[in-house]
Formats: C-alpha cells, sequence, structure tokens
C-alpha cells in the first residue's frame, strides 16, 4: 500500500493534465445526458424576462465580457435572447462599459438571429430595429449609466449601424434608463454591481445578472436581499436556462452548456476523487516520515 | 465528422493547441502564440480607443464646433481634453507633478458620484437583508436566516481586531472563521468550476467547429 501513495507522491502532474483532458473529451464524444436540476436563482430570472412580454417594455442584454470568459456566458446570452425573441419582447443589446463586450454583443446577434430566422424562415423573420436593436462601444463606464438614465437618447443618440435611436421601434420610446422592463447583465467581472448600484439603487430599473462561476459566489449576498431579480451562475446556470427555454417554451437547438455538463460533472467526479487522494497521501507519508526519524 | 474547411477556425485551432502545449513543456510554439496574443490585444485596444474614443468623443466634435463656430461646444470638448492629456506629464521628471490635476479631478468625481450609491448597496441593503426576517419556527428559510446572521456577527467579530481575540471574543471569533472557510471553499469550487468550463469551450471548439466529430 505504501508503494501506492508514494507513486501518487512522486506522480508527474502532466498525467492529471491528460487525465483531465480525457474527462472532458470523452463525455463530449459519448454523452451520458446528465439531468439538469434547475435552481431558484435561475428560474426567478427567467420568469421575470417572461413577465416582460406582458408589460411589452423591453429587456436589455448586456454582453459585459471578453473571450476569455465567452465558453460559460455565451450560452448564457444567447439563451436569454432566444426566450425573449420567442416571447416577443423588443431586445436592446449593448456590449456593455468596455470595448471587447461589443465584439462579444454583434457575434451573439448574428448567432442567435440567423438560427432563429432560418427557423422561421416560412413564418416571422426577426427584424432588426422592430425586434432587436444593437448599441455601440459608449466610454465612460459609471458616466455611461447615469447618462442613459437621465436621458437614453443623449447618451447613446445611434445604434451601431448609424440609425438614429429615435426612429427605431424598439428604441423609440426608451427616453431613459427607468423605461426599460429589465437589464441583464452577463459578466464575469464585478461591473454587475455597478449596474446595480446606478441603475437600480438611483433609477430603479431591476437587474439580473448572468455570471461567470469565480464570481457567482460572491452575487448570492445580492440575491438573498433581492437586489438582483435572478441570478445565472456559470456553466449550470446556462445549462438550466436552456433547459427551461425547452422545456417551457420550446426552443429546441442546440445546448451548448448542457452539451458540456456531462464533461463538468465528469471533472469535478474526477477532482474530488485526486483531492481526497492527495490528502490521505499527504497525511500518509507525513506518519511514515515521522516514524523513521 | 466534417473538417472546417474556414482557415480562421484552422489557426485559432493551431493557435489552442500551442498554448495547451505548455501543459507538456515550455516551448517556443507557446512562446510564439503568447507573445502573438499579448501584441494582437495591444494593437486592437489601440486602434479600438483611438476609433472610438479620440476620434469620435475628441477629434470629430471639435471639427464639427470649429465649423459650426460653436464656442461652447468647442470648450466643453477642449477642457476634459486638456485635463486628460496632463497625464502625460508623467514621463518629465520636472513636469510629472502636473499628473496630480487629473488624478484629482477623476478622483474628486468618482468619489462624489459613487459615495451614495456604493453605501445604499452594498451596506445599508446588505444590512437590511440580515436583520430584517420575522422568525418563524416551523419554516426553514426563518432557520437559515437565523444562521446567516450568526455568520454575519461572529465574522465582524473575527475582523474586528481592537480588542484581544480571548475568551468570549475569541471563541465567538473562531466561530467567523468557520464561517470564512466555508465561504473560501464555496469560492474555491465555483473557481474550479469556473475554470474547468474555459477547457471544456476550447475542447468543444476543436472538437466541433474545427474537427466536426460532436454534434
Amino acid at each position: 500500500m505504501m508503494k501506492f501513495w508514494l507513486f501518487l507522491e512522486r506522480l508527474d502532474r502532466r498525467w492529471i493534465y491528460l487525465a483531465i483532458g480525457l474527462s472532458v473529451i470523452i463525455p463530449l464524444i459519448f454523452p451520458f445526458n446528465s439531468p439538469t436540476t434547475i435552481t431558484p436563482p435561475t428560474v426567478n430570472l427567467w420568469n421575470y424576462i417572461d413577465s416582460l412580454a406582458e408589460t411589452g417594455k423591453p429587456l436589455m442584454v448586456i454582453t459585459d465580457y471578453a473571450p476569455s470568459t465567452s465558453p460559460e456566458l455565451d450560452p448564457m446570452s444567447r439563451a436569454v435572447i432566444r426566450h425573449a425573441l420567442e416571447k416577443d419582447i423588443p431586445i436592446i443589446i449593448y456590449g456593455g462599459l468596455y470595448p471587447q463586450g461589443f465584439g462579444m454583443s454583434q457575434r451573439v446577434e448574428q448567432y442567435v438571429i440567423d438560427e432563429m430566422n432560418h427557423k422561421k424562415v416560412n413564418g416571422d423573420t426577426i427584424i432588426y430595429g422592430e425586434d432587436w436593436v444593437l448599441l455601440p462601444f459608449i466610454p465612460g463606464a459609471t458616466a455611461v449609466i447615469m447618462g442613459m438614465g437621465d436621458d437614453f437618447h443623449r447618451t447613446s443618440p445611434e445604434d451601431a449601424r448609424g440609425n438614429s435611436l429615435s426612429d427605431l421601434e424598439v428604441t423609440k420610446d426608451v427616453r431613459r434608463l427607468g423605461d426599460i422592463g429589465l437589464i441583464v447583465d452577463i459578466s464575469g467581472s464585478s461591473l454587475p454591481r455597478l449596474w446595480l448600484q446606478y441603475a437600480t439603487t438611483r433609477y430603479g430599473v431591476p437587474v439580473g445578472v448572468g455570471t461567470t462561476a469565480v464570481s457567482a459566489a460572491e452575487y448570492y449576498a445580492f440575491l438573498q436581499t433581492g437586489q438582483f431579480v435572478g441570478m445565472m451562475g456559470g456553466m449550470k446556470g446556462a445549462a438550466e436556462y436552456e433547459q427551461l427555454n425547452e422545456d417551457l417554451i420550446e426552443v429546441k437547438v442546440r445546448r451548448v452548456a448542457s452539451i458540456a455538463m456531462d464533461a463538468q460533472n465528469a471533472v469535478h467526479i474526477f477532482i474530488i476523487i485526486i483531492v481526497i487522494l492527495g490528502n490521505i497521501s499527504f497525511f500518509v507519508m507525513k506518519k511514515n516520515k515521522a516514524r523513521r526519524f | 465528422m466534417s473538417i472546417s474547411t474556414n482557415l480562421w477556425v484552422w489557426l485559432a485551432a493551431f493557435l489552442t493547441l500551442t498554448i495547451y502545449s505548455f501543459l507538456y513543456k515550455d516551448n517556443i510554439m507557446y512562446k510564439f502564440a503568447e507573445h502573438l496574443f499579448v501584441g494582437a490585444s495591444v494593437g486592437w485596444s489601440i486602434a479600438i480607443i483611438w476609433h472610438l474614443t479620440v476620434f469620435q468623443y475628441i477629434i470629430d466634435p471639435i471639427k464639427e464646433a470649429v465649423l459650426n463656430k460653436d464656442v461652447l461646444g468647442f470648450i466643453l470638448v477642449l477642457v476634459p481634453t486638456i485635463i486628460g492629456l496632463m497625464y502625460f506629464s508623467r514621463f518629465s521628471r520636472s513636469k510629472g507633478w502636473i499628473a496630480r490635476w487629473p488624478i484629482a479631478v477623476t478622483m474628486g468625481y468618482y468619489t462624489g458620484i459613487s459615495i451614495t450609491p456604493s453605501i445604499e448597496t452594498n451596506i445599508f441593503k446588505q444590512v437590511e437583508g440580515t436583520i430584517l426576517t420575522s422568525f418563524n419556527p416551523g419554516s426553514l428559510g426563518s432557520w437559515w436566516a437565523l444562521l446567516l446572521l450568526v455568520g454575519v456577527v461572529t465574522t465582524l467579530f473575527y475582523f474586528f481586531f481592537s480588542v484581544k481575540h480571548a475568551g468570549f471574543v475569541g471563541r465567538t471569533a473562531k466561530v467567523g472563521i468557520w464561517f470564512v472557510m466555508i465561504a473560501f471553499g464555496a469560492s474555491f469550487g465555483y473557481t474550479v468550476m469556473a475554470r474547468v468550463s474555459l477547457l471544456i469551450g476550447r475542447i468543444q471548439f476543436l472538437l466541433h467547429d474545427w474537427l466536426g466529430i460532436i454534434k
């Protein structure tokens, strides 16, 4: 038995990298379709967005992230935009407070709109200006939120395609941030707190959040107080939202996050096993060394 | 299986593999991809800031103000631009002190603007969420609320350094450490999940977009 613990202690870390790589690749090629348990923060966000269909107020989806966090956050953005478009909720897609987000918003926009229009080729197609609008990057961070809160059209007079916001169906009545039904900030940084601080506290606009798993723990405190209306946390949150879309409004598309959850589960099990074995090995070897001296 | 015919997908796959080659050992291909990434990121950022900020918010408005003979518009753009340019005085040893002015303006603006909403969002609402719960012994939520209250109070005790951590204070602070450790554990677990998600995202790209092995 001692040989086994000694082997573990001296194991080259590259074997662990390989094992983690295989734990990801094998479930992706041979999925075992692990069930997705849906948690209240995701349901609350889904329900809030769904309720906007009755109010007619637009939903603002902010892609406040860069390519480094897109595997977790892209599926969230796509799922939220799909949901809103399926329910005819007008959407304002905004790249957020830093320039990288604009590229992400363009990518997500193109992907979902192409997908929706392809699906609805003989029915209602999704039309720019009537169903969604894409805002450009505006430098200024906090000043942008406050500017939008006071006068939306003055802060962003034109959309990303050079049209006046006053001429577009989605934005013509959005004179200030308060005319927006809900802001969903999808971000891997602390920016959702900034939106909360200014959009919610100052202008009373509800905010929901989609965030990376790293930031999720921090945001539970704001969910508990009801400051965020709901949250998607990490790839699991995105998978939950995809599941809700499929179960409740029959959105049948490739569920990127749900597919990934098999690999996620496999790696988690592997990590739990190596953490336990690593700890046992540490204590056994420590005891063994103490005996020898 | 349908391998991509898109050159950009092949380039992205090549760069992904070169970056992951570091896991085996440091090598020249990894160094190449790393430097390419840094160079491309900086170049992209400069181009974006130049076109979307400098041109759009300084050069174009100044041109417009000059053409329309709009003196107020001209001043409203010129003054913040000069304040911003003062940052560059840091490159001179004798004139470096000028950079304190734009720093003072920025600090003053952001501090003034954020004090009220920051306190309201991060302190008042959080304290309210901790104490304003009507206790009902039959409800599980009430017990969670009580646990939350105990967690907040004991953790505050742990971070209270004006009194020696001995006796009642020491014992309460020890309970606080347990709460802090559990919070760190939850946070670390989430961090592992996030890092694994990034790996999954790249592998999905390689298997789906590049090699077409998975649907």
